[in-house]
């Protein structure tokens, strides 16, 4: 009992501190609001750069304050736009008024500004208050106006909840717990296929390799398990997508969300087999050796002296004692091959969670990553305690 | 081991990663035939990566139409060994420059890893105490995820140049290897030959670094075969997915544009070219991996 207490307790560590290495690197490496707002998130570093003749200045550098002439050409300039100043002493002439703020006479021609530009540099207009109001709106829903701890916790305190929060990125809409509940059906039929797959294939042929050890057979095999390790699964995946999608024709080359349950298997079949086809290979080298090592036990001397068949002695005895080292990287191996879920999704176009990592990535939508890394780490942890309970149940040594 | 609870699972693993010995004892003796080939063919890609603009190879960004063959893509021949890509570029000479990303990444990830993930093992191997709990615990978040949604997390997170996808793939590389620097210093500083040096006043610095460190260099050069193999690979299923080195062609990247379904039907030889050239790669390095493995895994019961 305290075993498992101490097990349960680590694991709960184990993903406090992935989750904190996560949501630290993504609050620091990255900028949340901007990827919340785009470029209107800027409007709050502007909101002390607006000056009182109606020019606002966001220079890069420290520049020496001065006289300068407006540039001819361009009239206006819109709240947060910048300018590429190119004459040297010149600024963007505008017509138009920042809240507040009288018109600027247009019969100006010099007009002094605290900083200053010089050729090269970008001349930016102040923020709208309607963006402050964005923005302010934004760092409160998203809490990021708080400390970084603080929103750790509140983020932690929801996420324990089942509230995985909005996405950044577009309207904020579906949350990203709706997201994840379309996604994670198809992504984990994919897993429980390939493992199932990648054990049908597996066993058999580790029983029939090592019944005949060291034969040539088996150094076929031995080198076929070589081999098919050497290709990287998505290498893997698109052999298999032109011979048998493409090619062959026997399967569909998508996935289509729409389609009846059966049909939605029928197209997940090539996915699961790039993802099988190595892990089988591991399995069948480590449960091979494990089978040769038992068939050299006494107790199987025994059965054969008792006259059992090579079948029964092959599936009654030595298997289940061989099974260790399987269960064990069969676990483990889960994590390899949510991994290369990811890849294989996007081969054949299944939309699970490795698609939904990627799209969001690419836009740095950060909850969504997160809830990923979580789920697929909790779902890590989560095999390593049922392998756990698993030993305890085949083995009775374990027990103790 | 420390006093984290460690699962029989995870105990279990690092028997099973040893790998059981070969069955055969006199293949053991050399390192064979098939290690020398494999060692070639890896020489041979470092060389062509290397001296690629020197081979007199086509440009890998130039367009060759040939009015003689039609539209592109043109399949393999004597002019395209790997055949063209529909603008009429090379396959071959994009495979072969596709090399020097893939290979830099490969063995600047595996040098990092061994750099750091070594001399952190080893340390906690040898110092043992709060030490080894804490970095034991690292390595154990690190590998408690699949290492591509790292990778992924990491490389999205910054600008993706070479030096920032090497930098990743060697971050991820420390828990790995650590892991196995530190079990490996772990066996050998109980031995004999440790306590002798120790008796005789052997400082903690000599005795790691004359005493331990050629014993756990061994096993780390097979495990750094290995290694790059995965970097390599790790390499690949980023720029598949649009998230390696921005620049530059890597076998990944090639690979990605001939996976589309359109062209992957009018011209696989797009993609083909340079999956044969990683597989092969591949191949050779973990060939060469095992080979050296088992050769060094000389066990007490066999002396």
């Amino acid at each position: 009992m305290n075993y498992w207490l101490q097990r349960a307790g680590m694991a709960v560590l184990l993903l406090l501190a992935v989750s904190m290495l996560t949501f630290g690197a993504m609050n620091v490496l990255g900028d949340p609001l901007f990827n919340i707002l785009g470029p209107v998130s800027g409007a709050k570093d502007l909101e002390g750069t607006a000056q009182a003749d109606g020019y606002a200045l966001r220079t890069q550098g420290d520049i020496p304050s001065g006289s300068y002439t407006i540039v001819e050409g361009v009239d206006t300039l819109d709240h947060g736009q910048a300018v590429l100043v190119v004459t040297g002493d010149t600024l963007p002439r505008r017509a138009d008024t920042i809240a507040g703020l009288d018109v600027v006479s247009a019969t100006g021609t010099d007009v002094t500004i605290v900083g200053g530009v010089v050729p090269g540099q970008f001349v930016q207009n102040g923020p709208e208050p309607s963006q402050l109001a964005d923005v302010e709106a934004a760092e409160e829903e998203f809490y990021l106006d708080r400390p970084l701890p603080v929103r750790y916790v509140l983020w932690l305190t929801d996420f324990v909840q089942g509230d995985m929060g909005p996405q950044f990125s577009k309207t904020g809409e579906p949350p990203v717990t709706d997201l994840i509940k379309e996604r994670l059906p198809r992504s984990f039929a994919l897993l429980v296929m390939a493992q199932i797959l990648a054990t049908v294939i597996a066993i058999p042929w580790a029983l029939w390799s090592a019944s005949k050890a060291n034969k040539p057979v088996d150094r076929v095999s031995t080198v076929t398990t070589f081999l098919i390790i050497a290709l990287p699964n998505f290498a893997l995946g698109i052999l298999l997508k032109y011979v048998f999608a493409i090619e062959l024709g026997w399967f569909p080359q998508t996935f289509n969300a729409g389609d009846p349950f059966l049909e939605r298997m029928y197209q997940l079949f090539l996915p699961a087999l790039t993802i099988a086809l190595p892990a089988a290979a591991v399995y069948q080298r480590l449960l091979r050796t494990d089978l040769i090592t038992t068939l050299q036990e006494d107790f199987i001397l025994m059965a054969r002296a008792k006259g059992v068949s090579r079948r029964d002695i092959l599936m009654k005895h030595a298997l289940r004692p061989s099974l260790f080292s399987f269960i064990t990287v069969f676990g483990i191996n889960t994590g390899a091959l949510i991994g290369g879920a990811l890849v294989v999704e996007n081969i054949f176009r299944v939309p699970g969670l490795g698609s939904a990592i990627v799209e969001a990535v690419l836009v740095e939508d950060f909850p969504v990553v997160l809830a990923i890394v979580m789920i697929v780490a909790f779902a890590f942890v989560l095999v390593n305690i049922v392998i756990d309970v698993v030993y305890t149940l085949i083995d009775p040594r374990v027990r103790a | 081991m420390s006093d984290l609870p460690e699962s029989p699972a995870l105990l279990a693993a690092d028997v099973i990663l040893e790998d059981a010995p070969s069955e055969s004892m006199a293949s053991r003796r050399t390192l064979g035939i098939g290690f020398w080939i494999a060692v070639g063919w890896i020489v041979l890609i470092v060389l062509a990566a290397l001296l690629a603009p020197y081979l007199g190879l086509k440009d890998p960004d130039e367009n060759y139409i040939n009015r003689d063959l039609g539209r592109p893509p043109y399949p393999p021949s004597g002019e395209f060994w790997f055949g063209s890509d529909q603008d009429a570029r090379d396959v071959f000479s994009r495979t072969i420059y596709g090399a020097r990303v893939s290979l830099v990444v490969g063995f600047a990830a595996m040098g990092c890893g061994m750099l750091f993930g070594g001399t952190l093992g080893m340390l906690a191997g040898f110092l043992r105490g709060w030490f080894d709990r804490v970095i034991s615990f690292v390595f154990l978040v690190l590998l408690s995820f699949p290492a591509l949604v790292l990778a992924i997390l990491i490389t999205s997170l910054l600008d993706r140049n070479l030096r920032t996808v090497a930098g990743t793939l060697g971050f991820l590389s420390i828990a790995p290897v650590g892991r196995l620097a530190r079990a490996t210093t772990i066996q050998y500083s109980e031995r004999e030959f440790v306590l002798a040096a120790r008796t005789l006043g052997a400082k903690n610095g000599r005795l790691m670094i004359r005493e331990l460190l050629p014993n756990v260099v061994i096993p780390m050069g097979a495990l750094a075969l290995l290694g790059v193999a995965v970097a390599i690979v790790a390499e690949g299923a980023l720029a598949f997915l649009g998230l390696s080195v921005e620049q530059e062609l890597s076998w990944g990247k090639l690979i990605l544009l001939g996976s589309g379904t359109n062209i992957l039907q009018d011209a696989p030889w797009v993609s083909m070219g340079p999956i044969f050239v990683l597989f092969l790669t591949v191949l050779a390095l973990n060939f060469a991996g095992d080979r050296v493995r088992e050769y060094f895994d000389v066990r007490e019961n066999m002396l």
